[in-house]
């Protein structure tokens, strides 16, 4: 009985712990703008801790630093670092362009027309795939064949579902 | 588009480290090859391999089969639609663009930027696709339909190359052109990488404490100290709203980082501007900057270096 209600309880925090990480996982720690800063005592610009691509934010991984050594801090985080005098970065007074105009919508029409375009571009991209198999079939090249079985399929489900949303557009647009 | 019977095959070095010091059991395959075929061009990195084909006079055809998944792009130029779409590449079944995915996106982008100005149009379209997808969050379905046309779904911003323009994003929640999540000042230029998590410089007006955020998971914000006034690299700037002057890594050019091909446009330096200012290039708050994004690399015209 012991033994199971140890097992009851070691569940009920693996339960709570995987919440945590769910949760973590959602919110993250990134944030919404709320720009609330406060003059608060600025923290000293720590060690020059040389950093082989201070990781930053990117997931894939940096592209090739210009040479500037990255500076973190002791936990770990980035510091700014100075341009260094020969940057030549842009004056601030510089030209500033005007807006682009805004971009303008698609009408229904000019969706559905569109849309039209595109059950053409599928089928006959099927078509061109399914004589590609076919020359790949009789060539014995069972890599090219494979590859070209599994996107003719893609686009067999993908045109059907393009022909019901075409069809949804055109009842919606009536 | 007339790159039929262009026979080409350029091995261009796509790895600045040497190999005669790597291990052989770690040995990766540097060069990147590419060959002309009747209707456009094949190669490999690697064991990453692609295809950039005219199926016709208006239907540009890319596939590129990465880390074990394929992604495609049909593009017809005439009718203005693009369908993507991604797999997983020995079962066909749907999948996600994993951290892994865009790493190996990002290594073949470096490769193709390698690549000379004045390549066939299937290698220029190549490029820009493999840069734009480079940062293809992994909350954004690999299967999409786009609909384009200019100044509908891209505009380019060629006239503002070398200026100021402003920049935005809504953090996915609908707060554009609110103060902290735009930037009144982003130098469209084809200065490269100056440092730091995304490649920027920011110019600060005033020594003081500023919000700034890191993390390969999500962009965690903290406070960095300036000493006094100008310009600074190594951080990243997060929505601090006294902070509006943003350069470096071509910055408004679509793709990640510097694809070698500069096609700036607006849809692009807003993606920019989310993934630099505030979270990570897969972050969930710019899965609409990307979509809106999506389209530009296959129309918008290259402005130059």
């Amino acid at each position: 009985m012991s033994t199971r209600r140890a097992i009851l309880a070691a569940g009920g925090v693996l339960v709570v712990l995987l919440a945590i990480l769910a949760w973590k996982a959602r919110s993250g720690g990134e944030m919404t703008p709320t720009a609330a800063v406060t003059q608060a005592p600025a923290p000293a610009i720590t060690a020059p801790a040389p950093v082989a691509s201070a990781s930053g934010t990117a997931a894939a991984p940096a592209l090739p630093s210009a040479g500037s050594a990255d500076v973190v801090d002791d936990q770990g985080r980035p510091q700014p670092v100075p341009l260094p005098p020969g940057a030549n970065p842009p004056p601030l007074d510089g030209k500033h362009s005007e807006p682009a105009p805004p971009q303008k919508a698609f009408t229904p029409a000019e969706v559905i027309a569109k849309r039209e375009a595109d059950l053409k571009l599928l089928d006959d991209t099927k078509t061109r795939l399914e004589k590609d198999l076919e020359a790949a079939k009789t060539a014995h090249d069972a890599t090219t064949a494979h590859d070209l079985e599994i996107r003719i399929a893609r686009l067999t489900d993908l045109r059907k579902r393009r022909s019901t949303e075409l069809d949804q557009l055109k009842g919606s647009a009536q | 588009m007339n790159n039929a019977k262009l026979l080409l095959a350029l091995a261009v070095a796509a790895c600045t480290e040497s190999a005669d010091t790597q291990k052989p059991d770690t040995q990766t395959p540097a060069d990147l090859l590419i060959t002309g075929t009747d209707k456009g061009v094949t190669g490999s990195l690697g064991e990453t391999t692609f295809k950039s084909e005219m199926a016709t006079d208006d239907v540009l055809d890319i596939q590129v089969h990465i880390n074990g998944m394929v992604m495609t792009a049909l593009v017809n130029f005439k009718s203005g639609v693009i369908e993507y779409d991604g797999y997983t590449e020995s079962t066909g079944e749907n999948t996600q663009m994993t951290d892994e995915d865009r790493a190996a996106m990002v290594r073949l982008e470096h490769a193709l930027a390698k690549v000379p100005a004045g390549a066939p149009f299937a290698v220029e379209k190549l490029r820009s696709f493999v840069a734009t997808e480079a940062e293809h969050p992994t909350t954004v379905d690999l299967q999409d339909i786009r609909l384009t046309a200019e100044n509908r779904s891209w505009t380019s911003l060629c006239y503002a190359k070398n200026t100021y323009y402003h920049a935005s994003h809504d953090c996915d929640t609908g707060g554009f052109w609110i103060d902290a999540t735009t930037l009144d000042d982003v130098w469209l230029s084809s200065t490269g990488d100056l440092g730091g998590p995304d490649g920027v410089a920011w110019y600060f007006g005033a020594g003081g404490t500023y919000q700034a955020c890191s993390g390969s998971y999500s962009c965690s914000r903290y406070n960095v100290s300036i000493p006094s006034a100008g310009w600074y690299t190594g951080i990243e700037v997060d929505h601090d709203t006294r902070v509006e002057y943003s350069y470096g890594n071509c910055f408004g050019v679509c793709g990640a980082g510097c694809p070698g091909t500069y096609q700036f446009t607006v849809d692009c330096v807003n993606h920019d501007q989310c993934v630099r200012n505030g979270h990570i290039t897969s972050s969930g708050y710019c899965d609409d900057q990307f979509s809106a994004a999506s389209d530009d690399w296959a129309y918008a015209p290259d402005c130059g270096a």
